[in-house]
C-alpha cells in the first residue's frame, strides 16, 4: 500500500465514523476474541485455546471474531437502539486471492424497528455521499470512481437476475435443475438445490452484473438458509419462498449484505442444528452458540435489519484499485512466499 | 484427479468429455454457501470458451496431455502435416479451431503439439515469433491520411499493421496471439 492510500483510508474511515455518528448510530466495540460463534458450515473459525493457569484442565477455545454480529444483537435486543462496528474480522478457510485476505475490516450497522428496505436506504444515502464528502471527492475524482457513486443504483431480484443473465427460472424444488439444464447447466454428481442455485450465482449471475452502478439483489430464497426472515409470499408467485435479504455489488464486486433478522426461535434451533450437523458431517467441531442466543431475537411483531460491508473492498472501488492488497497496510500475500504467490489468483 | 481449489492456470480438465484448459481462476465465496473457484477454459480441440464454476472441494478429472516437438510441413484440406524429426513419424493435426493459427505458421519450423488420447490436437505457437515482411506498400511523402501505419503481407500470408518505415524484405517480431506487431528486427 502507498503512503496515498494510507491516507485515503484514514478519510474513509473519518467519513464512515461521521455517517453514523451523524445519524445517532452508537459506535461498538465487541471483543475480537470470543468463546463463542454462531455454527455456520460455510464460515471457518481461527481458533486458539486460552492458557489460563487457574482454570483448571480444560481450556476454553477462543474464536477470532468472523463478525461481531453475537455481541451487536445482544446489546440490540436488550434495547440499545442502532448501533454499528467498524473493525477487524477474521476467516480461515478462503482463499488467499485479490478479494480475500483471512483478517479484514469490516463495517457491520443495526437498524431498530426496521426491515431490510430501511436499511437499503441507509447504504444509499452512503453510497451517494461518498464524493459529496470533502475528504473523499478529490479521490474519487483523481481515481475517476464519482460516477460510480452517483449514478443511479439497480435494484432487482434475484429471480428477475436469473432470468435476466441466466435465462433460468429460479422456482423452488425440481423445475430449477430442469431450467438450469435447458440453459446447458450439466447436472453435477450429488448437487442439491443450494449448491446448483450458488453454481448458477457465481457462473452466469454475478460476473454479469453492470459494474457502473450500485446493484441490488433481493429477496433470497429461503432454501438458502441463514438468519434472515422468510417473507410472505407474494400472491403473484408462490413458485419461489424468498427471505428479508439484499445483497449489495459495486464496480461488479460483492461489498454488502443485509438481513431482515430472524426472530422466531424455532427458525434459529433449525438452523443452529442444521448447521452443527453439516460441520460434524465434515469431521469437525462445531463451535459453541451463546447461551442466550434465543434472547437475542427482535420480539413477536418487531423487526430489525443488520449490513454487513467489507471496508477493504469499499476503499477499492473509491480509489479504483483492482486489488485488496493495494488497499491493506500488510496483507499476508505479502508474508507468504513467493514461490506461493506466484500461484495465486 | 485434482480438487478444485487446486486448480490453476493452465491446469488442463477434462468436461463433457473434451479437454480443455484454464486461461483464468478466480475464488469466489457466495453470500451464504460453499465456496467456488470459476474458471475460464479453452476447448483443447475446438477452441471454444467456456465458463465453468465447480465447488473448490469438489474433485474434477484431469486431461492427461502430452507435449511432443514436430516440423512443420505444410496445410492443406485435411489440416496440418507435422513429422516428428526423431521418429520421422507423420502426423495430421486437424483444422478445427486451428485457423487462425495458420497465418502465422512457417513451414519447416519445429512447434509443440498438444497430444491427447495419443492424436495432436493442438499447435503451440511462440507468443512472438520473426516472419519476413514479403509485401509492403510504399508511402507516398505527404500522405498522412493513412496515419504512422501501413499494412504489409508476412511470409506466412498474414496481414499485419506496422510503422510506415518498413520494407519488403524487413523482419519483424510479431505477437502471433493479436497479430500486433512489436519490433524491427535486423536480419
Amino acid at each position: 500500500m502507498t503512503q496515498e492510500m494510507a491516507w485515503a483510508r484514514r478519510d474513509l474511515d473519518r467519513f464512515v465514523r461521521q455517517f453514523f455518528d451523524e445519524r445517532g448510530f452508537l459506535q461498538v466495540d465487541p471483543p475480537l476474541l470470543s468463546p463463542y460463534a454462531i455454527p455456520e458450515a460455510h464460515i471457518r473459525l481461527f481458533q486458539t485455546s486460552w492458557e489460563q493457569p487457574n482454570l483448571g484442565n480444560a481450556p476454553p477455545e477462543l474464536y477470532l471474531i468472523p463478525s461481531p454480529e453475537l455481541w451487536l444483537k445482544r446489546l440490540i435486543a436488550e434495547g440499545w437502539g442502532a448501533m454499528y462496528f467498524l473493525g477487524r474480522c477474521f476467516r480461515n478457510g478462503e482463499a488467499l486471492g485479490r478479494y480475500h485476505n483471512p483478517e479484514f475490516t469490516m463495517l457491520e450497522w443495526y437498524e431498530p424497528d426496521a426491515e431490510e428496505d430501511d436499511a437499503l436506504e441507509t447504504l444509499k444515502a452512503f453510497v451517494r455521499e461518498i464524493p459529496e464528502s470533502k475528504s473523499l471527492r478529490t479521490l474519487t475524482e483523481r481515481a475517476g470512481t464519482t460516477s460510480l457513486f452517483r449514478a443511479k443504483p439497480l435494484e432487482l431480484t434475484v429471480a428477475e437476475a436469473f432470468e435476466h443473465w441466466a435465462n433460468i427460472r429460479l422456482v423452488d424444488g425440481e423445475g430449477l435443475f430442469d431450467s438450469a439444464f435447458r440453459s446447458g447447466y450439466e447436472p453435477r454428481p450429488d448437487e442439491d438445490w443450494k449448491t446448483l442455485f450458488h453454481r448458477i450465482l457465481v457462473t452466469s449471475v454475478e460476473p454479469a452484473l453492470p459494474d457502473d452502478q450500485l446493484v441490488i439483489l433481493r429477496d433470497y430464497p429461503a432454501a438458502v438458509r441463514t438468519l434472515a426472515q422468510r417473507k410472505p409470499a407474494a400472491d403473484a408467485d408462490r413458485s419461489l419462498q424468498v427471505r428479508g435479504r439484499w445483497e449489495a455489488y459495486l464496480g461488479g464486486l460483492e461489498l454488502a449484505n443485509c438481513y431482515r433478522e430472524l426472530a422466531d426461535p424455532h427458525e434459529l434451533d433449525d438452523f443452529l442444528e442444521q448447521e452443527q450437523r453439516t460441520i460434524q458431517d465434515e469431521g469437525r467441531t462445531p463451535p459453541e452458540p451463546p447461551p442466550g442466543l434465543r434472547n437475542y431475537l427482535a420480539a413477536d411483531g418487531h423487526s430489525w435489519a443488520g449490513v454487513a460491508l467489507g471496508f477493504d473492498r469499499l476503499l477499492m472501488a473509491v480509489s479504483g484499485t483492482p486489488r485488496l492488497e493495494g488497499v491493506i497496510f500488510f496483507p499476508l500475500h505479502d508474508s507468504v512466499q513467493t514461490s506461493t504467490k506466484r500461484s495465486l489468483g | 484427479m485434482i480438487r478444485a481449489g487446486a486448480i490453476s492456470k493452465g491446469t488442463c480438465l477434462l468436461l463433457k468429455g473434451d479437454p480443455y484448459q484454464v486461461t483464468e481462476r478466480e475464488f469466489v465465496n457466495p453470500g451464504k454457501g460453499q465456496a467456488f473457484v470459476r474458471l475460464k477454459l479453452k476447448s483443447l480441440r475446438t477452441g471454444q470458451v467456456l465458463r465453468e464454476s465447480i465447488k473448490t472441494s469438489e474433485d474434477v478429472e484431469e486431461a492427461e496431455i502430452e507435449e511432443r516437438s514436430a516440423q512443420y510441413l505444410y496445410g492443406d484440406a485435411d489440416g496440418f502435416h507435422f513429422m516428428d524429426m526423431e521418429t520421422y513419424e507423420q502426423f495430421v493435426v486437424p483444422r478445427e479451431g486451428l485457423e487462425h493459427k495458420t497465418a502465422y505458421m512457417k513451414e519447416a519450423e519445429t512447434y509443440t503439439l498438444i497430444i491427447w488420447e495419443e492424436k495432436p490436437i493442438d499447435i503451440e505457437l511462440p507468443y512472438k515469433a520473426v516472419y519476413k515482411v514479403i509485401e509492403a506498400p510504399e508511402v507516398v511523402r505527404g500522405d498522412t491520411a493513412t496515419g504512422v501505419t501501413k499494412q504489409v503481407t508476412l511470409e506466412t500470408g498474414a496481414q499485419v499493421k506496422v510503422p510506415v518505415f518498413i520494407k519488403e524484405g524487413d523482419s519483424v517480431l510479431v505477437n502471433t496471439e493479436t497479430g500486433e506487431y512489436v519490433e524491427r528486427v535486423s536480419s
